[in-house]
């Protein structure tokens, strides 16, 4: 890493540190805090699909599941630090990564989107009869406050859970990036884009594959954890087939194959779903319309358009 | 007993039928274009509304006839319009558009139907038993269907095979080039086999809706299951289609009528529930509450054991 990939980061740092001084009313804050967890949460879709090239109909089940093993961990006895709560959200959805992926991910495209698909229905379905876990029809409601307190860190505000998914969001970028450099970040592109080449060259597209869908099944439960701090409550409606589509628009919308697409579809999708469901009903419908002039048109999504358009006004020739 | 099974019997053929509308057309789509079409259900859906829609001017059987037609040449232009020019970005662009096109289509027939489900119904003269098993009537209309399903599929199977354009069909599928070298225009045949496979996903729409519920969600509904079923079936084969429909039809069916809980089934393993066990799960849960996620069982069952589905040929 060079200077400038550190000033980045730093500057990102101080743009998440300032954001709250700038949006002060409670309004925006929490129009920021949820675009914090669903940037989170299009990362790890960006992993799973941007750099795995799985696509997945059912990624929100992992971003539940984080949420409900959130929420219990903070009403059971045992106290977790809130701090930390997304380590243990994001190790819940993991486990159950473990045991979905076994099966999923020995195909890379349509075979993997349809078990996805299933495997949302199958878990939306369970969770409506697994009432002690998923809370039925109400779901599970939760306190932050009762959290352990450590170093003298209380998320009562707003502002204070800002910080708490701030941080994260931060980490969480931070991470995702420094896995895309890895040698598993690099094979898992490799078997994106041709997993037979891969296997000739000694990668077995399984196994990457699995890895990769492991960490996209932690991030997503950190992002859910982060959900169940933020609004105090997990829902079926947070692992449906609803939420599930949310998360592909909006790292489709950003542009899935760029790691700064995420973050911009979570942002352009969150202002798009606030400011539009508060003047028309019709919200879904022209958000629909939006994804797919995009799927259409812009194949690279919003950052694609700019980096484009950026090249072409330096007027420098792409390599 | 022995009636109330046979009743399960029909109702599973009936649903088994009614699946493989929807997964043939579903299925030849993939085989021909490789691109599963996510809106597939949707076009069911569709089906249904417009029926009702253009019944209400001409009557049940005007609609049941217009509609599938309407349908197929909508599911036509799309193929021509965006899903043509899609297949050069590739396979995942195509899916993404189809699932895309699902939500707008649900959408779209909120906008102008509303969420509530519609008084869709079939006409009062078919509405009597036709025969009654174990005190539960199997109405003439859902006779009528699965006769209509049945003449459906061959006349399927006989345009595949013996007809000119049938065997287009099948060359195409397995050799583009070399038929579109012949002089015989595969992109128009593509064309041609989305909206006739959209047009039997509208005409299984039409017929069913009636019996299965013209509401918002029954694309969402109906629509998982039948991917369920290509996918158990292995995709791209017709054959695997029509065993998969008619395992998954009587599977469901079968878990209806079979009232046995999860405890029960413990209780043979020599494991007793008390009810003070102190879990809030539901394990008295009966297995007709869990029919809908029996598809989806038998479906990961199938994929670890045989990953290319039952009559696939490879993994896609």
């Amino acid at each position: 890493m060079n200077a400038r990939t550190w000033a980045g980061w730093g500057a990102a740092a101080l743009v998440l540190a300032l954001l709250p001084l700038l949006f002060r009313s409670g309004a925006a804050l929490s129009v920021l805090n949820q675009i914090g967890i669903a940037s989170v949460f299009a990362l790890s879709y960006h992993l799973l699909f941007g750099l795995g090239g799985m696509l997945s109909f059912g990624h929100a089940v992992f971003f539940g599941l984080g949420g409900f093993t959130a929420a219990h961990a903070l009403n059971g006895a045992l106290g977790v630090p809130l701090p930390l709560l997304p380590l243990r959200g994001g190790g819940g959805a993991t486990l159950f990564g473990l045991a979905i992926g076994g099966f999923s991910v020995r195909h890379g495209s349509t075979v993997f989107a349809m078990v996805s698909l299933a495997v949302v229905e199958l878990v939306s379905a369970s969770a409506l009869i697994l009432t002690g876990f998923f809370g039925g029809e109400e779901g599970i409601a939760t306190n932050r406050t009762v959290a352990p307190v450590v170093l003298g860190l209380r998320f009562v505000s707003d502002v204070e859970v800002y910080a708490l998914i701030a941080a994260w969001l931060w980490l969480a970028a931070f991470g995702a990036w420094l896995f895309a450099q890895t040698p598993l970040g690099l094979a898992a592109r490799s078997v994106r884009d041709n997993a037979e080449r891969a296997a000739f060259l000694g990668y077995n597209p399984f196994v990457v594959r699995f890895l990769v869908f492991l960490c996209a099944s932690f991030l997503a439960g950190v992002a859910g954890s982060l959900f169940a701090v933020n609004y105090e409550i997990v829902t079926i409606e947070n692992l449906d087939l609803a939420a599930s589509a949310n998360v592909l628009l909006m790292t489709y919308i950003g542009g899935a194959a760029h790691f700064l697409g995420p973050i911009t579809g979570a942002v352009v999708f969150t202002l798009l779903q606030t400011v539009l469901s508060r003047y028309t009903e019709l919200w879904q419908l022209y958000l629909g319309l939006v994804f797919v002039g995009v799927v259409l048109f812009l194949p690279d999504g919003i950052v694609g358009l700019l980096i484009t358009a950026g090249r072409r006004m330096v007027g420098r020739v792409q390599p | 007993m022995a009636e109330l099974f046979s009743f399960a019997l029909l109702q599973g053929l009936f649903n088994g039928l009614m699946l493989f509308l929807l997964a043939s057309g579903l299925t030849l789509i993939f085989s021909l274009l490789g691109v599963l079409n996510l809106a597939h259900a949707s076009f069911y859906m569709l089906g249904a509304y417009f029926s009702y829609a253009i019944g209400v001017h001409t009557g049940f059987w005007g609609g049941v006839v217009i509609a599938p037609l309407l349908v197929g040449c909508g599911g036509a232009l799309v193929e021509r319009l965006a899903l043509r020019h899609l297949h050069r970005v590739g396979h995942v662009a195509e899916l993404v558009f189809t699932f895309g096109l699902a939500l707008l289509i649900e959408e779209g027939v909120q906008l102008v139907w509303g969420r509530a489900a519609l008084p869709y119904h079939e006409p009062e003269a078919l509405r009597a038993p036709l025969l009654i098993l174990a005190g539960l009537g199997f109405p003439t209309y859902k006779a009528l269907l699965l006769a209509a399903a049945l003449a459906i599929f061959v006349a399927l199977a006989l345009l595949l095979t013996y007809t000119r354009l049938g065997l287009i069909v099948q060359a195409a599928l397995s050799h583009p080039e070399m038929v579109a070298a012949l002089g015989h225009d595969v992109p128009t045949v593509f064309t041609l086999v989305f909206g006739l496979g959209t047009g039997l996903a509208g005409l299984a729409g039409a017929l069913a809706g009636p019996v299965l519920g013209t509401y918002p969600g029954m694309a969402v509904t109906l629509g998982a299951t039948v991917f369920v079923v290509v996918v158990i079936g292995g995709l791209g084969s017709l054959t695997g289609a029509l065993v998969a429909a008619l395992a998954v039809g009587f599977l469901q069916s079968g878990a209806i009528v079979w009232d046995i809980t999860l405890a029960d089934v413990l209780r043979w393993f020599g494991w007793y529930l008390n009810a003070e066990s102190g879990s809030r799960d539901r394990w008295d849960v009966a297995l007709p509450r869990l029919a809908p996620l029996l598809p989806y069982l038998l479906m990961i069952v199938v994929l670890i054991v045989r990953p290319s589905g039952l009559f696939g040929k490879r993994a896609a």
